[in-house]
């Protein structure tokens, strides 16, 4: 049977249906963020961890390439033996990646997309093996080829089903490029990250005997390394460096250090999924200062009735029970929703997301932890919210109760009032500001909710100013828009020509070179392993340079400048304290070298800048003992094309330089800005949502203090309006209050933006780089968005207010 | 004489004021049997309301004793004044108090859940019939703004009788109500005393005041029983003078 104190619960939550919605609503809100951002973290962990086998991780990655077209490479057996052979070295395997031209048979344009071999059999991959999803391995000589799922969703490509392929490595002058027609023997998976630039919805696999018929690549553009363990790598991976550069024709370009124990994608998609889900409390939490200010107000509004019920006597306990009762009712009204909406929320998230994190979220998940999680918090924080005002409640005395007047004998005599009496204002407007003084207590906690909302928006907004300031600085340094790496050592000159004289609107076509150094007494501002710094080499002697460096001191690079001059970037400077002037060695591809500091850059990632014939004969790429240009970098006539556009030239400068038997590799820059920005977009949307949520929890509290404040002054309304008050009069003195809370709420919110975005920042660990500037437009942003926030939240109340009659209260009173 | 049930020696009740001590009571004697149905009279300010909120236990004296049923309520503790209260008072207030957002019948089992006296399934069966009692059962699934003052205050009187108290107390029962409801109320007032409950109402109303047996006039802090006629009398001078201000305006 149901109890006296369970039909009270209910009987007050349902009785005030509107403010029950506004108070569950946020408690809704709250739950939502909360279960479907650490869904979505959960699922996608717990899919990279089910997939991401830790003891078949690479330790070390690298990249390479060869100082001459005709090179005799030893066999893969030989060169992986030699590096078997090093220091700590456990297992190690060579791969080529290559561009890939493919097509439906029968479809007019190919795609291109990456190819990928690995020299061990694809059944025996010791690192990061592949997971055969359907059908079988491809035979060496078989003409047979396996797709990555995604990209065998993306091309609803089947087993059994063919594919048309370009025979880049058959091309030459008068035979074109020959097709020929390869079958799908299975679909795989590759749930690690192999290579950048490599997207798998348009990656196949294929024997490595086959790649290299394919491709014409002859010996490994990567080989990845196992240690045997983390620290070893660490201390050995300069070692092998060298050991390849030295006794083996390969140059190691760029190598890179990771520690199992801590992947990446792993630790990103925890990382991400935490900020956003700690967000989620926030916006729940916020939501605990709405139930604060509805329990308190509910006690105070009943204190008549709870002397009532204790003349009855009910005990404090019973009290304490009733309206800690309605807590916990407004908690579920708002957690069951909140929950039941969230778990596939979750999911979906975790599917848009789940691309960005090089995983696949196929089938429906959800996470046990996560749905405790929301049901636990958003039914312990109304209660914990409201445990003060209910307390206070259950002391109220049958005597005060019964013979309460609704203010206490201080009423008027504080500073504020005071003050707000002698101020020379009209009195609507010092309505509204004694109603402020009068409900300090309320009006703090809905400021309080206010500025943690204020402070998430303005934190947020100033976090991806700071990350746009950082990449637009990033992609401004480079002027260029292409950047061709033939597989094989080719004569630059003849190549630019080539370009130049086939090729419409291009303004530019310069050499580059391109190596990862280490230099002596420098530290990652990472802290850690010390991943080295790439050296870009560059053509300075012509007007018309492919980076533009900023500068803070120094000069650029010219054709008078020393062989030996670099210019690095202020985090460099900083971690060895050395400026223009001074010298530093550098060690990379088994060379080192003393160079001489001319300039320090403002770019914001750890790098350097020389001249390429300098890095030419530092990585040993020579052409005819001459020093080579390993790539082209390429600028086009027209203003910031687009990403299409510049894959257009691509493409025919691809079927130029196939056309004369030269394959190569292509960045398109616009692209990779696209793809950069794009993902930037889509954590900004993630975040500013779970911002919006909270400003909308914030904006429901305010909503609601109003609205009481409105409930609780009826009779003053129905005072003013007999006395003459219009309209606008009232409302005035209710939009008065939300405004003086909303611009209150934002100078809190100002220290609290600061340090929140400090506290994101770290805890995405976005690096040195991406070092916050607090930008004048995030406050600037903020009031504008608290202004409208409030003004939104308090118009209903006021305008509700100001259409009371006098009739309408007389009667409701 | 039959034995006192409530006996009230020396009762003083005297506030603090910015303007010195204020003496709300100031030294109350008075013995009431079971049974009893006793009226106090007065004008505002008197302190009728407070003796009142002393024999409820609401609030305390400041010096005095209040013996009601062999408990010495001025020096009990406040948990056990609790239950004290919810088993042996019931209190029907001016404006009704009826908590309006449960039913009706809600409402009167309200004191039966809280005190625990009866058990749980006899509950709403008891609720009705105190309904029935006050002819207004069929009104127990409505909530209480869909009643009538008069209603409400039989409502009310329901839930003072739910855990069938010794002793009922009334402070302005009839204040909000008009003349024919005031008059039933005080006939539901009446039948409980004869049943053996004491009954004790705080009114202005002389006219109801007439046919109630035991009247005290509370005046200036001090009480003194009046009997009818003396009330009789008291209202003959007020109406003679309320007409010769009639005339003289």
């Amino acid at each position: 049977m149901l109890k006296t104190r369970t039909r009270k619960i209910w009987g007050d939550i349902l009785s005030r249906k509107g403010r029950t919605a506004l108070v569950s609503m946020s408690i809704f809100i709250g739950v939502l963020g909360v279960v479907t951002l650490f869904s979505m973290g959960d699922i996608l962990v717990s899919r990279l961890e089910h997939d991401i086998q830790k003891d078949k991780l690479s330790m070390v990655k690298m990249g390479l390439t060869t100082s001459e077209s005709e090179v005799v490479l030893p066999s893969g057996d030989e060169f992986l033996q030699l590096v078997s052979a090093q220091p700590g070295v456990e297992t190690a395997d060579g791969q080529i990646t290559s561009q890939l031209y493919f097509k439906e048979p029968g479809s007019d344009d190919f795609d291109q997309g990456s190819l990928i071999a690995y020299f061990t059999p694809m059944n025996e991959l010791q690192l990061e093996p592949l997971q055969l999803v359907e059908g079988d391995y491809p035979a060496a000589g078989s003409k047979q080829l396996t797709v990555e799922r995604r990209m065998a969703d993306t091309y609803d490509l089947k087993v059994g089903d063919a594919l048309a392929l370009r025979m880049v490595s058959q091309a030459g002058e008068g035979i074109g490029i020959p097709e020929e027609t390869w079958t799908i023997s299975g679909i795989v998976f590759q749930p690690y990250t192999v290579v950048d630039n490599v997207k798998m919805s348009s990656t196949v696999f294929t024997t490595f005997e086959d790649a290299q018929y394919i491709s014409g690549v002859q010996g490994f553009t990567n080989l990845q390394i196992r240690y045997t363990d983390y620290e070893t790598a660490q201390a050995e991976s300069s070692h092998l460096t060298n050991v390849i550069s030295t006794e083996t024709p390969y140059i190691p370009y760029i190598s890179f250090v990771f520690d199992p124990d801590e992947n990446e994608q792993i630790s990103e998609a925890a990382n991400i999924s935490s900020v956003l889900g700690i967000l989620g409390i926030v916006a729940l939490v916020v939501s605990g200062f709405l139930v604060v200010n509805v329990v308190n107000s509910i006690v105070i509004e009943q204190k008549r009735q709870i002397g009532v019920m204790k003349s009855l006597g009910a005990t404090g306990w019973d009290n304490v029970v009733i309206y800690a009762g309605i807590a916990l009712g407004y908690g579920l009204l708002g957690v069951v929703p909140g929950v039941l909406l969230g778990i596939p929320a979750g999911y979906f998230a975790a599917k848009g997301m789940a691309g960005n994190m090089n995983t696949i979220v196929d089938k429906f998940d959800f996470s046990a932890t996560s749905i405790m999680m929301g049901v636990v918090i958003g039914l312990a924080v109304p209660v914990l919210a409201a445990l003060i005002p209910v307390f206070n409640g259950s002391r109220v005395k049958i005597l005060d109760a019964m013979t309460d007047l609704g203010i206490d004998s201080s009423y008027g005599k504080g500073f504020f009032a005071r003050l707000v009496g002698r101020l020379p204002l009209p009195v609507t407007i010092r309505q509204g500001l004694s109603n402020v003084s009068q409900k300090k207590g309320r009006l703090a906690f809905t400021m309080i909710t206010l500025a943690i909302a204020a402070g998430a928006f303005m934190g947020i907004f100033a976090l991806f100013s700071s990350v746009d300031r950082v990449l637009d600085n990033t992609f401004d340094t480079y002027n260029v828009e292409i950047l061709v790496q033939p597989d094989q050592q080719q004569d630059f000159a003849t190549v630019r020509r080539l370009i130049e004289d086939h090729i419409e609107g291009i303004q530019f076509v310069q050499p580059h070179n391109g190596l990862q150094v280490e230099i002596e007494g420098y530290e990652s501002a990472e802290g850690g392993a010390d991943y080295g710094v790439s050296v870009e080499g560059y053509d300075p002697d012509t007007p018309l340079s492919p980076f533009l460096i900023d500068l803070k001191d120094g000069v650029q690079l010219s054709e008078s400048s020393d062989p030996n001059a670099i210019i690095i970037t202020l985090g460099i400077a900083d971690s060895l304290g050395k400026g223009v002037g001074d010298t530093m060695v550098i060690t990379g591809a088994g060379s080192k070298r003393e160079v001489t500091i001319v300039g320090v850059s403002t770019f914001p990632f750890d790098g350097t800048w020389m001249r390429w014939d300098t890095v030419a004969e530092f990585a040993g790429y020579t052409l005819n003992g001459q020093p080579a240009a390993r790539n082209l970098l390429i600028k086009l006539d027209e203003d910031d094309p687009t990403a299409a556009e510049t894959a257009d030239v691509i493409e025919d400068i691809n079927e130029l330089l196939l056309a004369n038997g030269i394959t190569a590799t292509y960045s398109n820059f616009p692209e990779f800005i696209e793809q950069i920005t794009t993902l930037v977009r889509g954590f900004q949307i993630i975040f500013n949502v779970t911002a919006g949520l909270i400003a909308l929890v914030g904006a429901l509290g305010l909503l609601t203090a109003i609205s009481m404040s409105v409930f609780e002054r009826q009779k003053e309304i129905g005072v003013m309006r007999s006395i003459g008050a219009g309209s606008i009069s009232v409302a005035l003195q209710f939009l008065t209050e939300g405004l003086i809370v909303g611009i209150l709420a934002w100078v809190v919110g100002l220290p609290i933006s600061y340090g929140l975005s400090q506290l994101i920042t770290a805890a995405l660990e976005l690096g040195d780089a991406f070092k916050l500037t607090y930008p004048a437009s995030a406050p600037i942003a903020g009031v504008i968005g608290m202004l409208a926030i409030t003004a939104l939240a308090s118009l209903y109340p006021s305008i509700s207010a100001s259409r009371k009659t006098v009739s309408d209260i007389l009667r409701y009173q | 004489m039959a034995e006192s049930f409530i006996t009230v020696s020396n009762l003083v009740k005297t506030y603090q004021t910015p303007a010195g001590p204020l003496n709300i009571l100031r030294g109350i004697n008075l013995d009431i049997c079971k049974g009893d149905f006793v009226a106090l009279i007065g004008p505002s300010g008197s302190g009728k309301t407070t003796f009142l909120n002393m024999l409820t236990a609401i609030d305390t004296p400041t010096s005095g004793e209040i013996t009601i049923g062999g408990v010495n309520i001025t020096q009990a503790k406040p948990r056990k004044l609790t239950k004290w209260r919810a088993r042996n008072v019931g209190i029907v207030f001016q404006f009704f108090q009826l908590l309006p957002t449960i039913s009706v019948a809600d409402n009167v089992i309200a004191p039966m859940d809280f005190a625990n006296v009866w058990k749980s399934g006899e509950r709403r069966g008891r609720a009705l019939k105190l309904l029935g009692y006050f002819g207004i059962q069929d009104q127990a699934y409505k909530t209480p703004d869909m009643l009538s003052g008069g209603q409400q205050q039989r409502v009310a009187l329901a839930r003072a009788l739910a855990n069938n108290p010794a002793l009922v107390i009334g402070d302005e029962p009839t204040g909000n109500l008009d003349r024919m409801s005031a008059r039933n109320v005080f006939d539901a007032f009446r039948r409980l005393s004869e049943r053996g409950t004491t009954v004790i109402i705080v009114t202005h109303d002389r006219e109801l005041v007439r046919d109630v047996p035991k009247v005290f006039e509370i005046n200036d802090g001090l009480i003194g029983q009046t009997t009818l006629e003396a009330a009789a009398r008291r209202r003959t001078q007020e109406l003679q003078a309320l007409r010769q201000m009639q005339v003289f305006s």
